[in-house]
């Protein structure tokens, strides 16, 4: 991506967080709510406006940044797999319960995206290394703190 | 027969915690109960709501501690919408209410919540609204403050704890019997509201009594929003003797209450436990300590509290808006 | 101040050093946990206090809210992700440098220096006490909202030379702040999804907005991270010595160099931990901004200049006796974790006024004494924690990344046991993540959801005011403070655009240069 690319797209975003903004705006809000949020936004629309004027004034170079190597392309799927599991996790927190979808999230990320070989061995370290970190969060937060962290389905 | 000590005496230990669990209906409650605080950590009702629960471990209550979240924001709204949205309906999510402002929100905003989506369980203080103004005001009496209001109408500011809470709602009356219009600046809490007064961006306000008793060489009380005055402050006239029609509406009555879609018998047997827990003797001390007025009040006189604030708010918010 | 110092003899009772011992540890690790803020703290801890005698009651209480300050640190430089809000600035260098292998560096400059932010505190809370209250009092609605604006205006500096993206992500960050019910009538406003009804709280944003990119960003490294890379990495950390030997000596004696960071974080702390409503949240990062503009090497900043640790953690701790000056003397709590604390002296029939210094004089003196020598419990409590807990730096990226995900979860979770700030974390997170590769500073957002109440509520209410009094002009551009806080304001604005302009043409000329 070249600097001027990124900036480009940079004014499209603020274009875009702004304008949905404007759009959400509520019909009416009464004793002032929608002084504050009016004024901001006219801010980030003249602050939008003053990025399209400099970038327009002092252009940033086009040249593109070198090529990746492969090792970074090759990660690169681990990168959304990572990602995908993490929304995945949050999402499922609530049906399953905190404890199990932690855990088998924890374990089952941890093993299918690592770069070493999987040995029994290793296998077992991580198992253990897992529950113990979640027996700390479950003693932690569960007996001491007392909080009530979603339930779902199993514990 | 030894042998068997050891089993039995255990299957007995067992037993024993088993009656001493299963005591509320269905074994109620089987995990620490959550009390939802609408208000923010350290503020008022937090803080007594922290008080009036330390017992509930103890057997003799719940045997369970109650462990309190705060869901502060827009005066308690935020609180209790989520309390209907997403409380379970085993119980063991209660919330702490305040009344009036539950019931005036429920009337006047559009809240996900009524009056009668929450069942009160037990009531444990009672907070009147002050008039107060800071020791160097020029006023020094209620009609000094109502002549100024008369000769300059909207100049004269006063502030409480929010919109639509007890100290609104005192504002209100005061406006209407007496005749006059100020501007109110709602707050965003009773110790924000006392810091404004100091500060004499503000001119007077309503605040809660506890406030005005613990300051007494910075606040000038000039009258109480109640019908009768105060063992705290017993040289304070409430506004009635003052000639100002004013009853008790605006009054903060502080309490646990449950949403009504819990089953009907772990509502009852929650109000007793929570009834005997506010008149434990370690609250009672402690509450008296910190300068905070107890009132503990049953099921019963608070369902009929709820009812007749309605009535009352009803006919001050809903008449005067038009 | 003799007199306070004599009250130090309570640390012959092994009680209550014993007490002071575990609040300290208790503090720094619940300041430690992302989630847990000084504030719940403080208010858990409050209802214990009722078993004790007043003395230890408060000494525990005031160990406990100077030392979860300071531990807010340690996350923030081992994993970047603040344990509390005052820590923010601590990780714009602490992280970079954990990053180098100087973790344990930026760990003893957290702790010594947040003590003796803190003892300075505790000074000026002993001796300038009604100075201080009085100052406070001058602090109305437009003078608050102007020092919010003035809390916008240091994102100049906090921008690493994208001044337009800074602003417009503190100005986005107050936007954000605005939804779920507004301050005034409690009207719905933005609310485009089910779990924004409540609003957006301030842990979701930490965590989501530091917590997530964090970890995206250590998985899109993991191939440098992983197998022989990892073991190179580690060799090379073990080359430079995990806990080389002087480095306290050397972070004590480098005060000579560092005096100019110190000396203007202390008086940054000073002055705004007493105006009422701003707090600890905002003031590491003005002192950070106001330190690296008055540095020799402004541009070293951000990229692991110990300084930066240095001014945040100094003026974060220096906070937290001032903080306390509006709550003993006018029984008016300054932050939220005063408003806590507030409970612990109500609960022993302690009201907050002159009472407190004349009848109940003995303990208010106690206390502070306690609050002196928990400064220094902290900074012991702070090394030995710290010892243990830098080996986060050895664990893998990929546990890293799992563990870190679901500490956020937790973290997130616990502050409302709301599912609604879980999502909330994720959704910011993953949107701060777009915003960090095109460029878009994360401190200055954050900075705003923090900002963004406070001014709004005080424009509001100095407006309803004003209207009823003399004037919006009258009331908002007239009078002292205000004048001082605009003109700083204005000159801040125009500093940030000239640096970035002077960076502009020496960029530019030195490319000419080369061609």
């Amino acid at each position: 991506m070249s600097d001027r690319l990124r900036e480009y797209l940079s004014i499209g975003v603020m274009l875009a967080l702004v304008g949905f903004f404007y759009m959400q705006t509520p019909s009416e809000v009464k004793h002032g709510g929608s002084i504050f949020p009016n004024a901001l936004m006219g801010a980030l629309a003249f602050l939008t406006l003053l990025k399209v004027a400099v970038d327009l004034l002092f252009p940033k170079s086009r040249a593109a940044k070198q090529d990746v190597d492969q090792a970074t392309k090759d990660n690169r799927k681990r990168f959304w797999f990572i990602l995908a599991s993490i929304i995945v996790y949050v999402l499922l927190v609530e049906y399953i319960g905190f404890y199990v979808s932690s855990f088998v999230f924890f374990f089952g990320l941890t093993v299918a995206v690592q770069y070493e070989p999987r040995t029994p061995r290793g296998l077992a370290i991580r198992l253990a290394s897992v529950t113990g970190f979640m027996l700390f969060l479950w003693i932690l937060f569960t007996k001491v703190l007392l909080a009530q962290l979603p339930k779902g389905m199993f514990f | 027969m030894k042998k068997f000590a050891l089993p039995i005496s255990f299957a007995l230990l067992l037993a024993a915690a088993a009656v001493v669990w299963a005591k509320g209906p269905g074994g109620y409650p089987n995990a620490p109960i959550t009390l939802v605080v609408c208000y923010s950590a350290g503020a008022a009702t937090d803080f007594q709501a922290r008080i009036v629960s330390m017992p509930a471990g103890n057997d003799k209550y719940f045997g369970e501690p109650i462990v309190i979240v705060n869901k502060a924001g827009a005066g308690g709204m935020t609180g209790w919408n989520w309390m209907v949205d997403r409380a379970g309906k085993d119980g063991l999510t209660m919330t702490a209410y305040n009344l009036p402002h539950l019931v005036a929100q429920a009337l006047v905003q559009k809240p996900k919540f009524t009056v009668e989506s929450f069942e009160p369980l037990a009531n444990w203080g009672t907070d009147p609204a002050v008039l107060v103004v800071a020791t160097d005001s020029p006023f020094k009496t209620v009609d000094d403050l109502v002549k100024f209001a008369k000769a300059n109408p909207k100049k004269l500011t006063m502030n409480g704890a929010g919109l639509y809470v007890g100290h609104h709602i005192a504002t209100l009356q005061l406006q209407k019997t007496a005749k006059i219009e100020v501007t109110y600046v709602p707050e965003q809490g009773a110790a924000d509201a006392i810091a404004s007064l100091y500060s004499k961006t503000v001119m007077a306000g309503f605040t809660n009594l506890a406030d005005a008793y613990r300051a007494p060489d910075r606040l000038r009380v000039l009258a109480i929003a109640d019908l009768k005055r105060h063992e705290y402050l017993p040289d304070v006239a409430t506004l009635k003797e003052l000639g100002y029609d004013i009853d008790n509406s605006s009054v903060n009555f502080r309490g646990f209450a449950l949403p009504a879609s819990v089953p009907q018998d772990i509502i009852e047997y929650a109000a007793k436990t929570v009834e005997a827990m506010f008149k434990d003797p370690m609250v009672v001390s402690k509450m008296k300590e910190s300068g905070s007025p107890l009132n503990v009040m049953s099921r019963e006189e608070v369902k009929k509290l709820f009812a007749q604030q309605k009535a009352v708010l009803t006919e001050l918010l809903l008449t005067d808006k038009k | 101040m003799l007199e306070t110092l004599s009250y130090l003899s309570f640390l012959a009772d092994p009680y209550v050093l014993l007490v002071m011992t575990l609040g300290t540890l208790a503090g720094i690790f619940l300041g430690a946990m992302p989630g847990v803020s000084p504030t719940m703290a403080v208010a858990l801890l409050v209802p214990m206090t009722f078993y004790m005698d007043p003395r230890t009651g408060l000494i525990l209480l005031g160990a406990v809210y100077s030392s979860a300050v300071a531990g807010g640190g340690i996350t923030a430089i081992l994993i970047n992700v603040p344990g509390a809000p005052a820590s923010i600035a601590t990780l714009l260098d602490g992280y970079p440098m954990a990053k180098k292998g100087r973790a344990w560096e930026a760990l003893c400059i957290t702790f010594w220096y947040s003590m003796i932010g803190g003892i300075v505190g505790v000074l000026a809370m002993i001796w300038f006490a009604p100075i201080l209250a009085n100052f406070a009092m001058n602090f109305g609605p437009a003078q608050i909202f102007w020092v919010t604006v003035f809390g916008i205006t240091i994102i100049s500096g906090l921008s690493g030379g994208a001044v337009i993206k800074g602003l417009f992500g503190g100005l986005f960050g107050m936007l954000l702040s605005c939804i779920g019910f507004s301050p005034m009538l409690g009207e719905p406003r933005y609310v485009f999804h089910d779990s924004l009804t409540s609003g957006i709280a301030i842990v979701p944003v930490l965590v989501g907005m530091f917590a997530i990119p964090q970890v995206l960003d250590l998985a899109e490294n993991l191939h440098n991270l992983s197998g022989e890379n990892r073991l190179r990495l580690m060799e090379q950390a073990r080359a430079g010595g995990v806990r080389p030997r002087g480095t306290m000596l050397k972070i004590i004696l480098n005060i000579r160099h560092w005096w100019k960071t110190v000396t203007c974080s202390l008086g940054i702390g000073l002055v705004k931990s007493v105006i009422p409503g701003v707090g600890a949240n905002v003031v590491g990062l003005i002192a950070y901004d106001y330190s690296k503009r008055l540095s020799d090497n402004p541009q070293d900043w951000g990229k692991g200049e110990p300084q930066g640790v240095v001014a945040s953690e100094t003026a974060n701790n220096c906070t937290v006796g001032p903080a306390l000056i509006p709550l003993l003397t006018l029984g008016i709590p300054g932050s939220p974790t005063a408003a806590a604390l507030l409970g612990g002296l109500l609960i022993h029939g302690l009201f907050p006024g002159p009472e407190l210094f004349t009848k109940h004089r003995e303990i208010t003196l106690t206390f502070m004494a306690g609050l002196l020598a928990a400064q220094v419990f902290m900074f012991f409590g702070g090394m030995l924690i710290s010892r243990y807990s830098q080996h986060i730096t050895k664990v893998p990226a990929l546990i890293m990344i799992a563990a870190v995900s679901v500490c956020a979860v937790v973290g997130s979770y616990g502050v409302q046991n709301s599912m609604d700030d879980v999502l909330i974390m994720l959704g910011l997170g993953l949107m701060t993540y777009v915003l960090l590769k095109l460029d878009f500073p994360v401190a200055p957002m954050v900075l705003g959801v923090v900002l963004g109440p406070i001014a709004e509520v005080n424009f509001l209410r100095g407006k309803l005011v004003a209207e009823a009094g003399d004037g919006m002009f009258q009331f908002f551009f007239t009078g002292g403070i205000n004048i001082t806080f605009i003109i700083i304001c204005v000159l801040s604005i125009c500093w940030g655009f000239f640096v970035e302009y002077r960076a502009y043409k020496s960029k530019k000329a030195a490319a000419e240069v080369q061609s």
